[in-house]
Parts: C-alpha cells; structure tokens; sequence
C-alpha cells in the first residue's frame, strides 16, 4: 500500500517535470542535476536549487532597484547582476528565465528603459511560477521519499 | 591516487585525483562545478574570491595543477587573475562565463587561457580538461631543452586563427589542433619530442595557410569594392559591361587600364579599343543579346542586359513562355562563366518586370508570388517548392491552398506560415470561420503530449466532420470534385480542409482527421480512448450541426460519415505517418 503511494508519486514528479520541459521552463540541465544526486549527496538537487532562490531573489531586489531608479543610469550594475542571473539560471536549467535574462540582457546593452522594465516584470513573474513550481515538485519529493522509506527494512 | 608528473606513466592514472583549483563569485555554479569535478574524480577545491585564490596558489604553487576561474567576479577581474596565475605560477587556466561574446574569448586566449567555458557547463566538457595540464607540462619541458618558440608559436598560430575565421570556426580549429596534438600525445611513450616537433611545425603551417588563405580573400573583396567604389561612372559602366564577359587573366589588365584612364575616356568602345579585345566588339553584343531579349530598353537596359548576358540558363527557362521562343545561346559560349554572375543575377531579375522575374526571385529566397502567374511557369520551377508563402487577395480560396504545403506535417515552422496565411484568408475574406481552424491547426502540429490531446478535439472534429459526411465515399477518395461542391456551400472554412488535403499528391482526403487520429496515436495512452472519444463526440457533434449547418441531411449523414471514419481509424495507419513524416 505504501509502495504503491511512493510509486505513484515518482510518477507525479516525473508528469510535473514533463510538464515544465514541455513549456520550455525547464531544459536537460535541470536533469544532469538530478543525475548528480546520489547516496553522498541525496539532497543534492533541493539545496542547489534552494541557494538558487536565495541568491536570486537578492539580485532580482538589486535589479528592481535599479530599474526603477528615477534616474536609471547604472545599465552596468544592471549587466553585471544579469551576468549572474544567467550563469546561475542556466546553471539549474531554469531555461526561461534564462532566456528572458538575456532578452534583459540585450534591453540594457540598447539603454532602453521600457524594454527594461518590461522584462524585469515578465523575470518576476517567471520566477514566481518557476518558484512555485520547484516547491511542489520537491514537496512530492519529500513525500516519496518518506513513503519509499518506510518500505526498506521489508525490501532488504 | 597519487598525483604522478613524469610523462611515462600511462595517462588513464594521471587525471584522477587532478587538483583543481575553482573559483566563481556565484555560489549556485560553483556548487554545481564542485560537484561536477568530483564526478570527474578530480580533487576540488573551491572559493569565491580571486584574492583568496591567489593567496592559495601563492602559499604553494604545486598545491594544484589546474585552475578555473570565473571571469566576472567582484572583487577582481577574471583576466586579471589570469594573468598573475599565468605570470607568476605557470598554471594552465579555464575561463568560464555565462556571456560567449567573441571579444571576451578573445581577450581570454590574448591574456593566455586554455579554454573558454560557457556556463552551464557540461560534465563531458570537464572530462577532458586534463589534456591542458599535460601539454602545459610537455610544453614547458621541451622549453627547458630548447628554446621558447615552439611553445610561443603554436599558441601564436592558436591566435591567429582565431582572428583568421569567425569566432566558433576558431574555437573549432583550436579544438581539432587540440586533439590532434592530444593524439600525438598519446601515441607512444616518452622521447617523442622530434615528433612533437614536427606537429607543432604542421601545425604552424596550417596556421599560416588559413592566415595566407584569409588574407587573399580579403584581398580579392577589397578589389572588389575597390572597383566599385573608386571608379568614376563611366568606368564603372564599363566594369558592369565587361567584368563578366572577359576572362579571369584581363580583369586585372581591366581595372589597371580604367585606373589611368580619366573619366571622359572611359567609355567602351575607348576602352576595347585600346585594350585590343577583339571578338567582343560592341556591335556584336548588342545584337546577339538583342536578338534574345525581345524587350526594348533605354541605354540603362541595355547595360543591364548586357551584363544579364551570362545569366543565360536562368533567363531562358522564365523566357520560354512568356516572351516567344528563345534561340540557343549562341553567344554564351563566349561569355565565361563570371565570378560575379550569381550576384548580378539576383540583382538583374530583381529589375525585370515580368511574372518570370518575380518567380525567379521566389527561387531565390521565399518570397511571394502571384498565383495568377502560376500557369505561365515552366515546369520546373513549378514543381519546386516555392510555395511556402503564398497571398493571394480574397477570391479564391482554392487556388491558394492548392500551393500550400500539408499543414500537418509536425514541423511548426511550417505549419507557422500556414497559420499566418489562413489569418490572412480570414482577413481577406469572412473572418471569424476561419480563426477555429487556424488555432485547431497549430494545436494539430504539435506532437501528441497528453494535455494537449484534449485540445486537438474539440476545434477540429466538428468543422472536419462536417466536411467529411457531405463527401466521403472510399472511391472519391482522391476525388477533388466532391469537395470543391463542399466549398461553395455557405461553409468556407470546411472547405479550407479538403482543399489542403488536395495539394498533396496521393492522399486521400480524410488525411486530416487521419492525421488527428494519427497523432492520438503518437501519444500510448489515446490508443484504447479515441473510438470512445469519437463516439461521445458523435452526439454533441450531431447538435452542433443541427444547430450550424443549413444543410438537413448533413445531421443524417454525420453518423454515416462517423462510421467510415471509425473504420478508417482501426486501419494501420502507420504507414501514412511514415508517408507524411
């Protein structure tokens, strides 16, 4: 019965990440994480990505700060914060959100303040959905493994 | 895993256990580049902050043997600290970065680094980074017996190279020299340094070659423009006149010649005559091309025409139809084959007015042609595929689709410019019919994924299924005729299907539904669904033409057609996805 309850999470977690992958959210780095996850580090995947919201939604702060600046002249603080955003975005495989940086990116290289703004709004707004999404798919996690556990001592 | 520098231990024990150096300001990477070299096997250590990573190297440089780095970091500038660690340790560096701007690569191999990553990095990538700690370290051995140019040079050749081509043409050659110089490495055991020698001479030369190779191209383009640019307009009709029709060895002689000359004297017949060309007099060409080319022009035409002359083969099929016979080009025998006749001909038809130029264009790049011309083009160009973008305002719904390619191949590219010019029907025509079965399309082409499936339904079966009933029979399969009475009934965009399903050759006209069905089946779990799916919408589908359709005995006709299109459903048809793939 418990068995059946890990089994059937595993396959929401995989119909979740399907999903993303068929949006474009998420892309094959995001697997090449999971495949890094092992016995030595079997929380792998859940703390990068948790450092991944922390230090993103410092530079997100930092860019909203600047894009709403009355004066919005610092286009390379703009750019060295988005460098960063991007590594760490492509990094984990959040595959929108980095192409949206980039588009940011380019927004901030032309000096043009509404194409910025735009951006940053679509950024957030992406983030908060990739945020919301990564939490259910490792809340399903947690569940699994708390299922799949209970059922070791009868397997071995 | 002790760490062995002597080149005559086998290089499968030397990577494990590598020291790795890795510095980035973002923690979420170097993390994950942590990780990613201790699956490599390799000894990590990691920090944040360039001085700290300076301080490490500096307390012991054999601490490690590799380093990679980050290039925007706060407290110091990537290039920077690859310039101390090249200078002062001698170690071989990775820049990595999430921007691959040219210039920057650039300025990384400039400043002396191995590599250049873009982030995110791959493991496979990481694999293979040892080979830099190997070369730096047989390069700095053959610096100790002899002196520093191999070392300089290759990298010298590296560089150059990478001006030479384009940026990823550079990266590639590096890349393939790498491995070369890697498989030299590898082949044998020590004392091969006369080998090593002579690759890195080979290298050099090829190097050289791609510079030498480069620089005449560039040399014959600044020629080129030179020409175009420098001479005075008399002498530049004269280059447009002869350019094409003289052979390679005078053009040189040509354009001396032009440049003595001052502008007045530079007319043409002036100039054959001093430069004593003789077959190609002025008279001559002109009647030989105005035999070809019925069309009178002004003396601008006739330059154009003139210089069109080599353009022969292409002209002559668009002028078969549309302008009277053409005799054989005789004259083209003279003309040679020009370098820049491939350019004067797309910018040659891009002035003639007649359909045939129009169409050659379309050959050309994909552009737009009036179907109403489609008649008067010779065959070949008509089976080619130019098609793709098609406009034609309003009348004829028909005809349009009758060009266009099967929207329902999965490729959204396509499929795109299918979507766009249904919108552009609708506009042209009465709108609102058409927008269901556009937005049906584009969820039609995408391939089955099991959300998606409940969106190929429901705009489809109902517009399909009442195109179907009024004309399916299994014989009329290939028939047109059935549908085109469908078309003129008050339904236009019922219409809109069958008459895609014309276009292509040998389908039977319920490929649209069949193609639906076939991407329920691209997806497992519809398999055992659909028929049910099919029969639950037969009642609602039964409504909905009772409710749309003007035509009584199409509600009648609607479980007639369900059931053909049932049977037609457990047929395989995977031998028409293969068709349509």
């Amino acid at each position: 019965m418990l068995g059946l309850g890990a089994d059937r999470l595993r396959a929401d977690m995989n119909r979740l990440l399907a999903f993303l992958f068929h949006q474009g959210v998420l892309d094959e780095q995001f697997l090449q994480l999971q495949q890094l996850q092992d016995e030595s580090s079997p929380n792998f995947v859940s703390e990068v990505v948790n450092i991944y919201f922390h230090e993103s939604e410092k530079l997100l702060r930092n860019l909203r700060g600047l894009v709403l600046e009355r004066e919005f002249s610092d286009y390379k603080r703009m750019g060295i914060h988005l460098n960063q955003l991007i590594g760490s975005s492509s990094s984990i495989g959040a595959k929108r959100l980095t192409n949206i940086c980039v588009a940011f990116r380019a927004a901030s290289d032309q000096n043009n303040p509404t194409a910025c703004l735009r951006a940053l709004e679509l950024l957030e707004h992406d983030y908060c959905y990739l945020k919301n999404k990564l939490h259910e798919f490792f809340q399903i996690e947690q569940q699994r493994v708390m299922a799949a556990g209970v059922r070791y001592p009868i397997q071995n | 895993m002790t760490i062995d520098r002597s080149f005559d231990e086998p290089n499968d024990q030397f990577p494990v256990g590598m020291r790795v150096l890795a510095v980035d300001d973002d923690p979420i990477c170097l993390k994950l580049l942590e990780t990613l070299l201790r699956k490599c096997q390799y000894h990590v250590t990691t920090t944040s902050q360039a001085i700290m990573a300076l301080k490490l190297l500096r307390e012991n440089k054999n601490n490690f043997d590799l380093v990679i780095s980050d290039v925007h970091m706060p407290d110091m500038d990537g290039f920077k600290l690859l310039e101390l660690v090249g200078l002062e340790m001698d170690l071989p560096v990775i820049m990595l970065s999430a921007y691959g701007d040219t210039k920057l690569v650039m300025k990384g191999i400039s400043h002396g680094a191995c590599d250049y990553l873009l982030k995110p990095v791959r493991i496979e990538q990481l694999k293979n980074i040892w080979q830099h700690v190997v070369r730096r370290k047989k390069t700095d051995s053959k610096d100790q017996n002899n002196s520093d140019k191999p070392c300089h040079e290759t990298e010298g050749g590296q560089a150059v190279t990478g001006t030479g081509d384009s940026d990823q043409n550079g990266k590639l050659n590096r890349k393939k020299k790498d491995q070369k110089d890697d498989e030299n490495e590898d082949r044998g055991d020590g004392g091969h340094k006369n080998e090593d020698q002579s690759t890195q001479k080979r290298t050099r030369l090829f190097g050289q070659w791609i510079c030498t190779a480069s620089l005449l191209l560039l040399l014959i383009s600044w020629a080129l423009i030179l020409s175009t640019v420098l001479f005075p307009i008399n002498s530049k009709k004269v280059l447009l006149c002869y350019l094409p029709i003289m052979p390679l060895s005078q053009h040189a002689e040509l354009f001396l010649f032009l440049l003595s000359l001052p502008n007045a004297e530079a007319v043409p017949k002036r100039v054959l005559d001093m430069m004593n060309v003789e077959k190609l007099t002025r008279e001559n060409k002109y009647r030989l091309y105005l035999k070809r080319i019925s069309v009178v022009a002004s003396h601008q035409a006739n330059m154009i025409k003139a210089s069109a002359g080599a353009d022969s083969p292409y002209l002559r099929m668009g002028y078969l139809n549309g302008l009277g016979n053409v005799p054989c080009m005789a004259g083209s025998a003279q003309f040679q084959n020009a370098d820049i006749r491939s350019l004067s001909s797309s910018g040659m038809l891009g002035r003639l007015n007649t359909p045939v130029g129009l169409g050659m264009r379309g050959l050309s790049s994909s552009g737009m042609v009036q179907l109403g011309h489609a008649d008067n083009l010779s065959e070949p160009i008509n089976n080619q595929n130019m098609f793709h973008q098609v406009i034609l305002p309003g009348n004829q719904n028909g005809n349009i689709l009758q060009g266009m390619p099967m929207p329902f191949e999965f490729d959204q590219l396509q499929h795109k410019n299918v979507v766009d010019h249904i919108g552009d029907l609708s506009s042209a025509n009465n709108g609102s019919m058409v927008f269901p079965i556009s937005s049906g399309l584009s969820d039609g082409s995408m391939n089955g994924n099991s959300s998606r499936n409940s969106f190929l339904g429901t705009p489809h079966n109902p517009v399909m299924l009442q195109g179907q009933p009024q004309g399916i029979k299994r014989d009329e399969l290939h028939g047109n005729q059935s549908f085109v009475t469908v078309a003129t009934s008050n339904r236009e965009y019922s219409s809109l299907l069958p008459d895609f399903r014309r276009c292509i050759d040998g389908w039977p006209t319920v490929q649209s539904s069949e193609i639906q069905s076939n991407s329920f089946k691209s997806s497992d779990c519809f398999k055992q669904d659909t028929p049910n799916y099919l029969i639950e919408r037969k009642s609602s589908i039964a409504m909905d033409t009772g409710n749309k359709s003007n035509d009584n005995s199409s509600i009648a006709a609607v479980p007639a057609g369900f059931s053909s299109f049932e049977n037609r459903f457990t047929k395989p048809s995977s031998s028409k996805t293969k068709k349509q793939c």
